[in-house]
């Protein structure tokens, strides 16, 4: 025991190394889990509050881009708006609108901290509990597809992003209908990969995908991308194509958080399908 | 003494605000991000005990892992060099790093702070890209990943140690 205890004495700079390196690696393995650490919600709110400061100092650098692309968006919308439109149709036979009934939900956010460069990324946005945030919601922006919130704190949250290899998500091509699985290999956040496509499918460059709604997170027909090349990986029968995301995660700022709010409703009548 | 300890907390806050708030938001052809925080575990005094690096080294890293939310892979490079650092000084110094004024461009000369900084950032980058990306880099990848990035990181140190010592040279 002596001799035990002389032992640990002698290499105790070798064994509190160890036992450093393993508290780093075991932080490291916890937060690739969908669990975060207890000890990052703790954290988050002083760290995302940080963040919100050194954002907003940085949001003056992209404000001209940001107004241009929040003009253009304003824009589109005042032009979709019903007053613009001049009604070909005369007869009035309906007061109350019962054919339509509200899907999704749109709040917007703003990101306060991004990243696109590590192999799994997440943004945090300044929209939390207390705004109706909750894990599982859908990120969109004016541009396309962008993430999911994974964990929320009450001012804040944090959302992985496409660029991210726990993400995946159903695309499908505009032409053809085909879907397939979109998930990110690392390497360049310009660019997604879309597989398990059907090998005897026409796809062509430039061809746009889209979101599906088989997930229920996004609302069907958001751009996830346009198809730059595709391979058919000769043990299969399936093509993989490499997609240029619509999204540019460096400039990302304003973005959409979806709420579906039939989506409880479609995933407890899925479930009780699958029981035997 | 307790100048000397006041002194070091402000170095280190300086370093750690500045990596936070300025130097990870630097994404140079969207992939090469300078990591200029170790430089506090590898200029600490030549004096500071290796149980001191170490504790150093791992409070450096896992702070910048919160700000980054990247877990535990900075706190695990940056303890692995404070771990390294005497064997790391030893390339270049005779007595363990003690001749030396300080463990800068200033005390160690152009040649010897090149050697022992690219060396020791190498080995916090390839530590941090192994951790970062296990399985889904190449070994090759990776090297080369992490080569590019230490050269980086080492000029932007490079520069800042310039500009900081030549502002004390004038006064």
């Amino acid at each position: 025991m002596r001799r035990l205890i002389a032992f640990l004495y002698q290499n105790r700079l070798l064994f509190a190394f160890l036992i450093l390196e393993a508290i780093s690696v075991g932080l490291t393995v916890r937060s690739h889990s969908l669990h975060r650490s207890i000890l990052n919600q703790y954290t988050q709110n002083s760290t995302a509050s940080l963040h919100q400061f050194s954002s907003e100092v940085g949001a003056y650098f992209s404000l001209k881009e940001q107004n241009k692309r929040l003009n253009e968006e304003n824009a589109r919308l005042r032009s979709s708006l019903k007053q613009n439109y001049f009604s070909l149709y005369t007869q009035v036979d309906s007061l109350a609108d019962t054919l339509m009934a509200r899907q999704y939900i749109f709040r917007a956010a703003q990101v306060v901290n991004n990243s696109f460069t590590k192999r799994d990324n997440y943004i945090t946005l300044n929209k939390g509990k207390l705004h109706g945030i909750k894990p599982g919601m859908g990120i969109i922006c004016d541009q396309g597809l962008v993430g999911v919130i994974k964990d929320v704190s009450n001012h804040y949250s944090t959302a992985i992003t496409l660029l991210h290899s726990r993400f995946l998500t159903s695309g499908a091509l505009e032409n053809t209908g085909n879907f397939g699985t979109v998930s990110w290999p690392g390497y360049s956040f310009r660019f997604a990969t879309l597989s398990d496509l059907p090998s005897q499918i026409l796809i062509k460059k430039g061809d746009a995908v889209w979101s599906t709604s088989y997930s229920g997170i996004f609302p069907p027909y958001t751009p996830i991308g346009t198809v730059e090349d595709w391979v058919q990986r000769n043990a299969d029968q399936f093509v993989e194509a490499r997609i240029a995301l619509a999204v540019d995660f460096s400039s990302l700022r304003h973005v959409e958080v979806v709420e579906n709010l039939l989506l409880p409703e479609k995933n407890e009548l899925q479930e009780s399908s699958n029981e035997p | 003494m307790k100048n000397g300890i006041l002194k070091q907390l402000s170095w280190f806050v300086g370093i750690m605000l500045s990596q936070v708030l300025v130097f990870n938001n630097i994404e140079l052809f969207s992939y090469l991000n300078p990591y200029v925080y170790p430089i506090f575990v590898l200029s600490l005094n030549a004096k500071t005990s290796r149980g001191g690096l170490l504790f150093w080294g791992f409070i450096s890293g896992f702070i910048v892992d919160l700000f980054e939310d990247t877990g535990g892979i900075h706190s695990f490079a940056t303890t692995l060099i404070g771990f390294l650092r005497p064997r790391l000084l030893r390339i270049v110094a005779t007595q363990g790093g003690e001749e030396f004024d300080n463990l800068l461009l200033t005390g160690m000369g152009i040649r010897k702070f090149v050697t022992y900084g690219l060396i020791s950032l190498w080995v916090h980058h390839f530590a941090l890209y192994l951790l970062d990306g296990l399985s889904l880099r190449s070994i090759g990848s990776l090297i080369i990943a992490s080569s590019l990035n230490a050269v980086f990181s080492f000029l932007v140190i490079l520069l800042a140690v310039l500009f900081i010592t030549t502002k004390k040279a004038k006064r």
